[in-house]
């Protein structure tokens, strides 16, 4: 076991090494899991307002956390600090960043969160498992919807279930048709809106059922060695009324829900910077930025989120899956998904969730820390990321950014963040296309995807499902599936030797 | 939606005026002895770029938690479910109160294994959304009630398929068997409800069958590869930790959400295993689940190896404070006058078992949990 008596001693003014961030994280904010705990003492006060006893636990933690800086023999190179150039890497969330590894990797409080208690009350209200109105709480369910909770298609806070036969809940379709609605967004197809629900409460038929089946196709490498890509079709079967010809329809698996208070909090300046519509530079990627609906500030905005970027912030994307995948109407979307069409029990109710608990389960997520690299001093892994920069995957897997002065909570401004992504759409190509435009993005345009957390999506959810219908089942294959102002770069892979893709893989899973 | 100020706020004066008061000296008896303890367990210093292999070899533990703790309690599960199933089939052939006395019977030993399975709910059981299937809350009485009203035909698979989680499990059983902590009288019960009745156990049982399978096939061995190729752990030391985030959550969401969220709202609606009245039970076995967690057995039994070795080793009062604060809590929430949703006035009672499980939830995040990844 590797014992560095230059990081341990530089650990104790940060001592954030592999074991002890979450605990100081627990012991400043109070700690905290699924369902909450008693807080301590919320965020970082001064000291000066604790108590005596709070202080003691104060000071608890510290001796705990000096305890295991005294040992100094966490064997994991472990991460002095930030700013630390060498270990920086580790922080892919800045400051937001936790150490840990574990299925639960996903759902820790940002360890410098500053309203912690405004973080469990979303912890409680992203939760919920809701039921059909008239129940005894938490209901409004439906009448139509993919699932009934949050964490249905968001498993420990990940990404949804690839599915495979039957399609239920976690991988849904957008529908709309050719044309757009007042606001250049995408026309919700009549009698069935803007998404496909598979699921309905008793007595009301549900939307549709949707089955997916799947091709291998076999390519090789230049080296000759073949790889499988699993292309998937989807094919619906019992619509509750024939389906509007022409209907487009994109399939979508729930993203990981970390992070994603840091990307709200990327400048708009510097995502815009980063686009070249016209590829001005001539290097084959444009980047454009996606604009879109802003449902509150009634005015157009930037896309940041979802698959296409189709939500310009996180409370109104929270908003969204409330009362498109839930059937919980709210104040952005008061109308039940029903609307004007067969099945509306006519029954519009108030809002069933106020403003506020949207926005609770979107500071949730925003509040989440994000998952520090692991060994980042591996020789493969430093290998990797050079073929990475060489293969251009850089160019919009854009590896570090700068939040801003200002956000919904102090941890994540002016934080340094390794997201591997620009937040942009780019064409990929006809392969992974769905043919349904969605505001500026283009039936082939797809946002880059973050990649933080990437190489523990296997421990979180048990199974690799990437891309946006999960369709690829390893990273390589995700890999092998870019095409479009990525095909450069999908073909700089496929003429790797197999040592190098393997670095490349190992390096992506160090994310 | 609630918002949680007033519970928070109660939660911090609980922590101000009775809670804070873990004495300091204590901490820096640890503080000052793991050290050596640690430099004792081997620290050489050598600068060998750093492997992802622990130096100390948690095999035995990891293959035993799997085993012994998480099969075996599965085990015991899955066999609990399918002698549900079996009762409920009697009970429907021919409905006698003595029958329906035996369903009671066998819905609270499946209770139990799967309350004892709560300070692991990793793995599997999140993976394949089982605990949502088995053990939602609240039950969606509303459509349950229109559902036994309609013309549904109802077997295994119109449950399993065609009703979602709120409809199915644990609790939608229960709601047909128990009523105010009794057995129901049997007379009350309608043919539709004792159809429903036994394809909800039956969906229950091939859950827990399931469950158990996929461990035993493959989640097993993939556990206790950790930190070798084919395991979703990069180190031996994520899946020791993983069993200590595992102990850790569920202490938490006992005393911070299933006590406290009818507690702090005094709101009955919000209680689990309500008509059974076998709330306390469930919350005493969540806490023997984190005892078989960490001593690796299956309530009491000494099969395995457990993680209180190395804690023991390393810090043999530390090993005796987990043991006790685990006997504590379990008195504690013992000490809540039964049934819990008629007693949620009794704050002394329940603050003092929130108290207890904090303690070890505490002791589990601040001393136990730094010491087995330090090693």
């Amino acid at each position: 076991m590797g014992c560095d008596a230059r990081r341990a001693s530089t650990r104790h003014t940060h001592p954030d090494g592999y074991v002890t961030s979450r605990d100081l994280a627990r012991a400043r904010s109070g700690g905290a899991t699924r369902r909450g705990t008693r807080p301590l003492f919320g965020g970082m006060p001064a000291f000066g307002k604790l108590g005596a006893s709070r202080v003691r636990r104060v000071l608890s933690a510290a001796g705990v956390a000096g305890l295991v800086v005294l040992s100094g023999c966490a064997d994991e190179t472990p991460p002095s600090s930030p700013e630390q150039a060498d270990d920086s890497a580790y922080y892919s969330g800045g400051e937001t960043t936790i150490f840990n590894a574990t299925s639960q990797a996903f759902t820790f409080p940002a360890p410098n969160v500053s309203q912690f208690d405004r973080h469990l009350d979303g912890d409680l209200a992203f939760d919920v498992a809701f039921i059909a109105a008239g129940g005894t709480v938490h209901s409004g369910l439906g009448p139509v919807f993919n699932d009934n909770a949050c964490v249905a298609c968001h498993i420990s806070n990940g990404r949804g279930r690839s599915a495979s036969g039957g399609v239920v809940g976690s991988l849904l379709l957008r529908a709309s048709v050719p044309g757009t609605d007042p606001h250049g967004g995408p026309l919700p197809a009549p009698a069935f809106g803007g998404q496909l629900n598979d699921q309905a409460i008793f007595g009301t038929v549900p939307e549709v059922r949707v089955r997916v089946t799947y091709d291998i196709l076999t390519r090789s490498f230049e080296d000759g060695s073949t790889y499988e890509l699993r292309q998937p079709r989807y094919e619906l079967v019992d619509t509750y009324v024939p389906p509007p010809a022409g209907m487009l329809l994109s399939p979508r698996i729930g993203l990981p829900v970390f992070g994603r208070g840091l990307l709200e909090a990327v400048p708009e300046e510097t995502i815009l910077a980063l686009a070249d519509e016209n590829d001005a530079d001539e290097d084959g990627i444009s980047g454009r930025p996606n604009w879109v609906w802003d449902v509150l500030a009634e005015d157009v905005a930037l896309g940041r989120f979802g698959w296409k970027a189709n939500q310009p912030s996180l409370v109104q994307q929270a908003a969204a899956a409330y009362r498109n995948d839930m059937g919980i109407t709210n104040p952005l979307f008061p109308t039940e998904s029903t609307t004007d069409q067969e099945q509306h029990d006519g029954l519009e109710d108030d809002p069933e969730i106020p403003l506020e608990t949207v926005e609770l389960a979107a500071f949730y997520t925003q509040t989440l820390a994000v998952p520090a690299r692991r060994n980042i001093h591996d020789a493969a892994v430093i290998r990797g990321e050079r073929l990475f920069e060489e293969a251009k995957c850089v160019r919009c897997h854009v590896a570090r950014m700068e939040t801003g002065p200002e956000a919904v909570d102090a941890s994540l401004e002016n934080q340094v963040i390794h997201p591997y992504s620009d937040v942009l759409l780019h064409d990929m190509g006809e392969e992974l296309a769905d043919g349904r435009p969605d505001f500026v993005a283009t039936g082939s345009e797809w946002r880059t995807p973050p990649l933080w957390g990437l190489g523990l999506v296997r421990t979180v959810q048990g199974e690799v499902n990437l891309l946006h219908d999960g369709r690829a089942k390893s990273i390589l294959e995700a890999v092998m599936w870019h095409g479009g102002e990525a095909e450069d770069s999908r073909e700089a892979v496929r003429g790797m030797s197999g040592e190098e893709r393997e670095a490349l893989v190992t390096f992506l899973e160090s994310l | 939606m609630n918002t949680r100020i007033t519970h928070r706020d109660a939660l911090r004066s609980r922590v101000t005026l009775g809670h804070g008061l873990r004495p300091l000296a204590f901490v820096l008896c640890v503080a000052l002895s793991l050290p050596l303890v640690l430099s004792a367990a081997g620290c050489s210093d050598d600068d060998e770029p750093t492997s992802p292999t622990t130096e100390v070899d948690f095999t035995t533990v990891l293959s035993d938690f799997a085993e012994y703790v998480v099969v075996g309690t599965y085990d015991d599960l899955a066999e609990s479910a399918a002698r549900l199933v079996a009762r409920a089939e009697e009970l429907e052939q021919e409905p006698t109160q003595a029958r329906l006395d035996a369903v009671a019977t066998a819905w609270l030993e499946t209770r139990a294994p799967w309350e004892s399975s709560e300070a692991f709910l990793f793995g599997p059981v999140a993976f394949l959304s089982i605990d949502p299937s088995l053990d939602s809350w609240p039950v969606d009485r509303q459509q349950l009630s229109d559902v036994l009203a309609s013309e549904l035909e109802l077997t295994k698979d119109t449950v399993a398929e065609g009703l979602g989680p709120a409809l199915r499990g644990f609790h939608a059983a229960e709601y047909l068997v128990f009523q105010n902590g009794e057995t129901r009288d049997v007379a009350e019960l309608t043919s539709r409800e004792l159809e429903y009745l036994v394809a909800t156990a039956q969906v229950m049982a091939d859950d827990a069958a399931l469950l158990r399978d996929t461990w035993t096939n493959s989640y097993a061995e993939q556990f206790h590869r950790a930190g070798l190729s084919g395991s979703p752990y990069v180190t031996q030391r994520d899946a020791v930790l993983e069993i200590v985030e595992g102990m850790i959550g569920i202490c938490d969401e006992v005393a911070n959400g299933k006590i406290a969220d009818p507690f702090d709202e005094q709101d009955t609606r919000l209680v689990e295993s309500q008509f059974s009245w076998n709330s306390l039970t469930d919350f005493q076995n969540n806490i023997r689940s984190v005892r078989n967690a960490y001593t690796g057995g299956y309530h009491l039994g000494t099969d395995g190896a457990g993680l209180d070795a190395y804690v023991k080793a390393a810090d043999v009062a530390l090993d005796a404070r987990v043991k006790s604060e685990i006997d504590a809590a379990i008195a504690a929430v013992g000490a809540i006058p039964e049934p819990f949703r008629n007693n949620l006035d009794r704050a002394d009672e329940i603050e003092a078992a929130q108290e207890a499980i904090d303690d070890l939830r505490d002791t589990l995040e601040l001393l136990v949990k730094p010491l087995l990844v330090s090693l």
